[in-house]
């Protein structure tokens, strides 16, 4: 890179804002884990270790501005073309201040510049943010609930604190099942809680023993108990209670010729609506339903979920061109109760299978 | 949060030792073998890493390590704030007597391991974790993290410290300390049993087995046997004739287990050979005093120890049946049995190791302004005169006493 294309580049990212710079010579580190890069005009020696630390320093600002080789933040030179770089072993922190000391050549004198990575994150207060199905009527045979929080919450001790309770008041043990291993998104702020399959599965031991866990006309609340802690140590704060009102069992397979497709007029952006005739699985529907045009591309866009799971929204990013197309749908495509395009989640051992994996409804605009 | 900085880091060590399939999340306890293999208890991913660091060499001859508000250099060579850094453990290499640090920079899932040299000159060094050649052995039957401690009732309210306390998972009380000898790692903990305090044994290089025994012992303040609470530090002596472990546990009992019962599922009784005073010990060194092997314990709320090892050959090994029915302290029994001496020392202590064979290192915090430093200090005078103030500091006592050498 010439100094003027690097100038021309620096004024770019400057416009941007991602950096701010103050010598033409230093590049910042945009992130925690970047780099600190020094120009170098001049030749280096290939004692790396000793010019890099002389030529190029990161230290974290003290209120005595004494920068020496005891309070350097540790980490390795390279040298690429004009660049000296000093990346440190442990990542950047936000809301730290750092001073960088730089020399151009080894005549010059020190130079320092300070900077930050970006501010500090202040934890966000612990709490649910919304539990799925979104819905209050919810079908007997309900199969799980996802929970989500906004920060990660300490795992282990799921079932410590959540709990379905009865318009009595009284607090179902059994609910749900136990594993040893919790189910938590990798970000660790989406739980799933599935309600026990023995009590949900007709016929099985602890269905007959103790009956289903939900009962079609009945009230119940799942509540998620504010002492639950983060992994940051702060409590949810508050108990979340969602209401329940058990409806009639879902006994069917999901059949999409059901189904009630708004189509748009070509043309225009107008959304394409699908009307599902129960509640669909919020995770499954964003990951096991595609729209492809007639030379089975997908068709870019945003899909949005409405009506308490009960409906989706596409909404074009073009026109809608005159057509063919078509909606796949993944057949492991579950409804809330587990069952899916091909059987229901407590199907008779001889009941045969619907094979396929996909089954599709195609329109024309 | 920040996954991608996990996500980075796990990558690095698994590109670098695709053989190598157990995580590192944090080093704790640390111990070396003769050789310069460290080892490093990681509670977190549930397994003891090894790090051949065998090549080191010793550097200068002689040296004192004084690196003072050792926590703030720390922390400014990791580009962080003090309060974001937590020294865990201390242990001098046998080969160059240099000193290294376990440290956890950063909170809860932020947390990253990070292993530090502090050189004959005093200058902090970052271990590049990804290039040190390491093996790791998986611990079994670990508490999974799920259950904590509870709230002891006292006569007082709990203090917020002592709710902080019951917050901890048992799981942090897996890995309490770390002994190689003789071709072994032995390792100081609980298992996720009811009987859970339990001693590991694994041969090294490990070759993927441990034995687990589950310990028992009598402790004198308490007036009960104990399975639970684990050992806070041991050493391996011979004792009586044989390889035994001289252990020490909270408030304060010190016990002997001969290494061939530690078998696999054995549940083992220990000998109480006595109680060193109420109170959490630290950690134990081994040295030597003209020409007589004694035992060096620091404790997070009494005065250090020095106990002669001579004087656990044959000790009378104690039982519910040598007191009186209750509970025993300070104030009325303790210590009992051959528990050496207490001695004075440079603060108070948080970690200490053997430097070299006159002088341990410690980390401690300052009597006066309560610093951390990494200080040297004698085996027979572990203070510093600059903690305290005497006839002899007095410009008038050198004047009168100038001549008393010569005589």
């Amino acid at each position: 890179m010439s100094k003027f294309e690097f100038i021309l580049f620096f004024l770019i990212i400057n416009i941007s804002g991602v950096v701010a710079q103050a010598t033409p010579d230093l590049f910042l580190p945009k992130h925690q884990d970047g780099v600190v890069k020094l120009i170098i005009p001049d030749v280096l020696d290939n004692r790396e270790h000793v010019f890099g630390y002389n030529r190029l320093a990161v230290f974290v600002k003290n209120e005595a501005n004494e920068y020496t080789s005891n309070n350097a933040i540790k980490g390795k030179h390279t040298k690429e073309n004009d660049f000296l770089i000093f990346k440190p072993y442990y990542p950047f922190e936000n809301g730290m201040t750092y001073v960088i000391r730089t020399k151009s050549t080894n005549s010059d004198p020190y130079s320092y510049k300070s900077f930050q990575t970006g501010k500090k994150k202040s934890v966000a207060k612990a709490k649910v943010i919304s539990i799925y199905p979104s819905d209050n009527r919810l079908p007997e045979n309900l199969l799980r609930f996802y929970i989500y929080f906004n920060t990660p919450m300490k795992k282990g001790e799921a079932l410590k604190h959540i709990q379905l309770i009865d318009a009595e008041g009284k607090s179902d043990i059994h609910a749900f099942m136990e594993f040893k291993q919790e189910l938590w998104s990798g970000d660790g702020k989406r739980l799933t809680v599935l309600f026990d399959p023995g009590r949900i599965k007709r016929g099985v031991s602890t269905n007959n023993s103790r009956g289903p866990a939900l009962q079609q006309y009945k009230q119940y609340s799942l509540s998620i108990s504010g002492a639950w802690q983060d992994v940051y140590g702060q409590q949810l704060s508050k108990t979340t209670n969602k209401k329940i009102e058990v409806v009639k069992a879902y006994r069917t397979k999901i059949k999409i010729n059901e189904w009630l497709v708004k189509k748009p007029k070509a043309n225009s952006k107008e959304d394409l609506t699908i009307h599902f005739n129960s509640i669909m699985d919020f995770a499954l529907i964003q990951s096991m339903i595609h729209l492809k045009d007639k030379e089975k591309n997908e068709v870019l866009g945003y899909w949005e979920i409405l009506n308490h799971e009960q409906q989706i929204k596409f909404t074009p990013e073009k026109k809608w061109r005159k057509g063919k197309y078509q909606i796949t749908v993944d057949a492991r495509l579950e409804d809330v109760a587990g069952n899916n395009l091909q059987n229901l989640l407590d199907h008779n051992k001889e009941d045969k299978d619907n094979t396929d994996t996909y089954q599709f409804i195609d329109f024309k605009i | 949060m920040n996954l991608k900085k996990l996500l980075f880091l796990s990558a690095l060590t698994f590109t670098t030792f695709l053989v190598n399939a157990q995580e590192m999340k944090t080093l704790g306890a640390l111990e070396f073998s003769p050789e310069g293999i460290l080892f490093a208890g990681d509670k977190i991913s549930g397994a003891i890493h090894a790090f051949d660091l065998s090549a080191e060499k010793k550097s200068i001859d002689k040296f004192e390590i004084n690196a003072y508000n050792v926590d703030a250099q720390v922390a400014a060579t990791l580009g962080t704030s003090v309060g974001n850094v937590k020294i865990n453990d201390m242990a001098v290499h046998p080969k160059s007597g240099e000193v290294y640090l376990s440290v956890t920079r950063g909170h809860a899932i932020d947390a990253l391991p990070v292993l530090i040299k502090v050189n004959a000159t005093n200058q902090l060094q970052i271990i590049d974790l990804a290039s040190v050649k390491r093996t790791s052995q998986t611990l079994s039957k670990l508490p999974d993290g799920s259950q904590n401690f509870i709230i002891r009732g006292t006569m007082a309210p709990a203090t917020i410290k002592e709710i902080e306390k019951s917050k901890l998972p048992m799981r942090t009380l897996s890995i309490m300390d770390i002994e190689y000898h003789k071709g072994e790692v032995f390792v100081a903990g609980i298992t996720n049993e009811n009987f859970c305090s339990a001693l590991r044994r694994m041969p090294y290089p490990f070759n993927g087995t441990e034995s687990v025994s589950n310990i028992e012992m009598f402790h004198i303040a308490h007036d009960e046997y104990e399975t639970r609470a684990p050992i806070r530090s041991f050493l391996i002596e011979n004792i009586d004739g044989k390889d035994q472990m001289v252990a020490a546990y909270t408030c304060s009992p010190l016990v002997l287990i001969p290494l061939d019962e530690l078998k696999n599922g054995a549940k083992v009784k220990a000998r109480t050979l006595g109680d060193m005073g109420n109170g959490q010990p630290l950690d134990m060194v081994s040295f030597s005093m003209k020409g007589n092997n004694m035992i060096f314990v620091t404790s997070n709320s009494r005065t250090p120890r020095v106990i002669p090892v001579g004087g656990l050959n044959k000790a009378k090994v104690y039982t519910e049946n040598d007191f009186k029915r209750g509970g025993k302290t300070d104030m009325d029994t303790l210590p009992v049995g051959p528990m050496g001496r207490p001695v004075m020392f440079t603060g108070s202590a948080l970690h200490i190791a053997l430097l070299n064979p006159m002088e341990f290192a410690t980390i401690r915090r300052d009597p006066e302004t309560g610093s951390m430093d990494l200080e040297t200090v004698s085996i027979f005078f572990p203070n510093k005169l600059n903690n305290v103030m005497a006839e002899m500091d007095f410009p008038q006592y050198a004047e009168e006493h100038k001549n008393d050498k010569k005589k």
